[in-house]
């Protein structure tokens, strides 16, 4: 016999469609977490010479995806509080009644399993592990220990973003190389200053739901020049491979030519009064092209692998010059 | 003795459809599941060389076993 629940009859006055469920896994992280991953799988085929059934690769990266998508659904669960309690995330679909959380905790320990689990039979065991660690970083060490803990919840917690080529370059050889690890530096220094551009707009929304960004702890002064300090290490960071040989002429215009402009956008704002009190739409609308334009930096480097390795587009710059 | 009066939640026929849709998804996630798992097994056979002893789930042994051969016998004596 099942008693009356008023939360399920709530949750039930909108019929959850495959849509929500979706939106549950966070698709955009998805996108890129696919494709980091797969700029791994790709790179690591052309520089150890190791080839990967195709078949398998694409189960593997379907594997990441699926991996990603999980960590998303339980961060939703346990988030659902403070996501009720802030204008953007509260359209999400368990504050909105759409979804029951513990529906999504329970997709998200399933998909868990079922990502980790393919990831093993594509491809071995230590890059199953792995995804099996990213997973839990994300969804337990960043979600429910860090985020509403410290203010630099976005510097630690952004390993979790940082491992997919890591494990699509395990993947392939069953091993981690500098390279692989230099990609997963590029994302961990490049996390920082993408969130915290945002976080210059949406201060008043976490400061409301509690958690302690840095400009709600720090103030917005300390969080721009945090910004620009970041930049500042991440831009040459995002020339390592070129000197390693990962990166050919492509990745190295790219780099150069975007780090520059990422670099212009970060001492912008951090002379601007985004995130103050008296701040303007001028000042909003800085942060948000910073924001935006993080997003287009890390995509085209990781595109400009892609290309050189994918493609055989590769010309050392050693070797050219 | 008073009965107690349970209320259970009905679905409308809007919350039904999307139910059976969900359902469908959920069919739909298990086949391709299953499907992968197959296709990767197979992928795994076709790359697996049984003979060299790389077992494929199976941790035993391969090795074919050395059997000494028979003595050769002796010839039967004459009367």
């Amino acid at each position: 016999m099942t008693q009356f629940n008023p939360t399920v009859a709530a949750a039930l006055s909108r019929p959850a469609s495959v849509h929500d469920y979706v939106e549950l896994l966070k698709p955009r992280i998805i996108m890129l977490v696919v494709f980091t991953a797969l700029v791994g799988v790709v790179a690591a085929q052309s520089v150890s010479g190791t080839g990967m059934n195709p078949v398998m690769a694409a189960i593997a990266v379907l594997a990441v995806a699926l991996g990603a998508g999980a960590a998303g659904a339980i961060n939703m669960w346990y988030d659902a509080d403070i996501d009720a309690l802030m204008t953007r995330t509260s359209i999400r679909p368990i504050p909105s009644g759409a979804v029951p959380r513990e529906e999504a905790l329970t997709l998200g320990l399933i998909m868990s399993g079922v990502s980790v689990l393919l990831m093993w039979l594509s491809s071995n065991a230590l890059a199953a592990g792995l995804l099996a660690v990213s997973i839990t970083y994300y969804g337990w060490f960043y979600t429910m220990l860090l985020k509403r803990r410290t203010p630099q919840n976005i510097v630690i917690g952004g390993a979790a973003g940082a491992f997919p080529p890591v494990i699509g370059w395990l993947a392939v050889t069953g091993s981690a190389p500098l390279d692989a690890w230099i990609l997963f530096a590029i994302i961990f220094f490049w996390t920082p200053p993408h969130f915290w551009a945002l976080s210059l707009v949406a201060h008043k929304e976490y400061k409301k739901a509690g958690v302690p960004m840095l400009p709600v702890t720090h103030g917005a002064k300390v969080t721009r020049l945090s910004v620009l300090a970041y930049t500042v290490f991440l831009v040459p960071l995002c020339l390592v491979p070129v000197a390693t040989g990962l990166g050919g002429w492509i990745y190295m215009a790219i780099a150069s030519l975007f780090g520059v402009i990422f670099l212009g956008f970060a001492i912008a704002v951090s002379r601007s009064k985004a995130g103050d009190v008296d701040a303007g739409d001028v000042e909003r609308n800085l942060a948000m092209r910073m924001f935006a334009w993080s997003i287009l930096y890390l995509f085209t480097m990781f595109a400009a692998l892609l290309v050189e390795h994918g493609f055989g587009l590769y010309i050392p710059v050693g070797a050219a010059s | 003795m008073t009965e107690q009066i349970i209320q259970t939640g009905r679905l409308s026929a809007d919350a039904l459809a999307a139910q059976k849709r969900r359902n469908a998804w959920l069919a739909l996630a298990l086949v391709g599941f299953v499907i992968l798992v197959g296709i990767t097994t197979a992928i795994r056979i076709q790359a697996t060389d049984f003979s060299k002893n790389e077992g494929f789930y199976f941790s035993g042994s391969l090795e074919q076993e050395t059997r000494t051969p028979p003595p050769e016998l002796a010839p039967p004596e004459g009367d």
